[in-house]
């Protein structure tokens, strides 16, 4: 794949950052909410259950089952012609809260709703990581 | 409500441009002469406008005033809802007149978006952008890093799951592109008349996304559109019939910055302002005599008609069938060709359409003896906008 556009790695920042550093030291971590346990993701400054600002990072298996998948015939982005075609899963992890990545080690055809399936990170930069998703 | 908002603005002036791919206008430029041709249409003069509601990105309030010659701007808001935007700022408008705040508002959109991504060798570059704003933040962090960089792929996220289960089939969504395409060879300004489309041609096209073929995708284009509005009272000594603003809202999913993590997939921003807007208008979904739907995709489309309530969840496949939403027919859906074959004009190429059609000054694609009717809006990632448009009697 020499010479090949790279994927686009974002420049993170705030509570992003946060989440992405903590998945960066090997283990994800999903914010849950100090008052009421509730677990949400995308990062988010207060609990859309209680309103409560007060937070905490706790490390996550990352196991979870497929809530829904897209498979991308044609794509704009360069940097993923060559992987065409690709296909993203979603994953509604055990915590609750659904995390998307790309699939490995699966095909479409193998795909079912409600699958067991785990959340693998893999380090881009340190305050970057990109989302496998595999059987379990 | 704010049912007092109804009827208290009117659509008094319209202009839009070619829709082109590749346009030798800049998009300020594009923005200027499409806002002094909609003062024109109104019979008024630029001085007439105190309220400006520019495009989110490409040129300011204070560029439109100085170049047009607007000396005194008492009000102007932008609104960033990406592709709801242009039907969104209408209610904008109709408060700031109903308040008393501004007395003529010019609501105006440009975009450069064909050239954007594919420029002329020659072209100069350009600092003027759109300004999507924080919205997409939470994209870049989490689907664009996955190759889930367009519209096409983030929808699907949610398209695949409407398919899938109110098993809405190929041949379903064609009717959408089918029916934009035909009523387009109608008009002039459209990028695909004399391009008829054949459902072959459509089953045919290649696949892009989850359930999205090319042809259920709209046109890239560089175009611009404007309208002027001001208070039903003054409209009626304006040159054209006015077409009033009876009812309208926005709306936004939630959460509306990100797509996965909704509890509720299916409930867009649509889903939440049509019912405030068909209140306010005091009019009823099948009121309407035809229907200028925000057409980004052929399936969202479908799910518009849902939120709208014209016809009931998963219904869209039933609904648009046997003719009932082209022209001729009892729904007549995007006279002008939509963004799926005028072109991409954000959806005001929706509200110019639907301006000209309750004036009765359609022409070819006229709905005969039209009184009411809808315009939606979409934008990323799943806001809504609608506004209900009357003849004024």
């Amino acid at each position: 794949m020499a010479g090949s556009p790279r994927k686009y790695v974002p420049e993170t920042e705030g509570l992003n950052q946060e989440f992405f550093l903590k998945a960066a030291g090997g283990t994800l971590h999903l914010q849950r909410c100090d008052d009421c346990g509730t677990y949400r993701h995308p990062p988010r400054y207060y609990c859309q259950h209680c309103f409560s600002g007060a937070w905490h990072w706790e490390p996550s298996a990352g196991l979870g089952k497929v809530a829904s998948w897209v498979t991308t015939h044609f794509t704009i982005d360069r940097g993923w012609v060559e992987d065409l075609p690709y296909t993203t899963i979603v994953v509604e992890l055990e915590e609750g809260p659904r995390l998307l990545g790309a699939m490995r080690d699966l095909t479409v055809e193998q795909l079912e709703l409600g699958m067991k399936v785990k959340v693998v990170g893999e380090t881009k930069r340190d305050d970057f990581v990109f989302f496998w998703v595999e059987t379990q | 409500m704010t049912t007092e908002l109804s009827g208290k603005a009117a659509i008094v002036g319209i202009a839009e441009s070619e829709y082109l791919r590749g346009a030798d206008r800049t998009v300020p430029e594009l923005v200027f002469d499409v806002s002094m041709r909609a003062i024109a249409d109104a019979g008024l003069k630029p001085s007439d406008i105190n309220g400006v509601i520019p495009p989110p990105g490409f040129v300011s309030t204070e560029e439109i005033a100085a170049n047009l010659g607007m000396p005194e701007v008492t009000y102007s808001v932008t609104v960033h809802m990406g592709g709801a935007s242009p039907t969104a700022a209408l209610q904008s408008a109709a408060m700031s007149i109903a308040a008393g705040i501004a007395d003529c508002v010019l609501v105006t959109f440009g975009w450069n978006g064909y050239s954007a991504i594919r420029p002329r060798p020659d072209a100069k570059a350009t600092r003027r952008k759109l300004d999507l704003g924080p919205v997409l933040e939470t994209a870049r962090n989490f689907y664009i890093p996955y190759g889930l960089r367009s519209a096409a792929e983030w929808y699907s996220l949610y398209l695949q799951r409407y398919v899938d289960l109110y098993d809405v089939q190929p041949t379903d969504a064609a009717e959408i592109a089918l029916a934009c395409r035909a009523h387009a060879q109608l008009n002039d300004k459209a990028l695909m008349r004399g391009r008829p489309m054949t459902l072959e041609d459509y089953l045919e096209s290649a696949p892009i996304a989850g359930p999205l073929r090319k042809l259920d995708c709209c046109l890239e284009t560089d175009c611009a559109a404007a309208v002027v509005l001001t208070s039903a009272e003054r409209a009626r000594d304006m040159p054209h019939t006015p077409v009033l603003y009876l009812g309208g809202a926005e709306g936004h999913p939630y959460p509306a910055d990100e797509i996965t993590n909704r509890p509720e997939l299916l409930r867009l921003g649509l889903d939440f302002a049509a019912p405030r807007a068909f209140a306010m208008a005091g009019v009823k979904p099948t009121d309407m005599d035809f229907l200028q739907i925000y057409d980004c995709f052929t399936y969202v489309v479908m799910m518009e008609l849902e939120a709208l309530g014209i016809c009931e969840r998963g219904g869209a496949k039933d609904f648009v069938k046997d003719g009932n939403i082209r022209l001729g027919g009892r729904y007549p859906l995007n006279t002008h060709g939509g963004l799926l074959s005028q072109g991409h004009c954000w959806g005001f190429n929706h509200v110019v359409e639907a301006t000209r059609q309750l004036r009765h000054e359609a022409g070819a694609a006229q709905v005969e003896g039209c009184e009411l009717g809808v315009v939606t809006g979409y934008g990323d990632l799943g806001d809504g906008s609608i506004a209900v448009l009357g003849r004024d009697r």
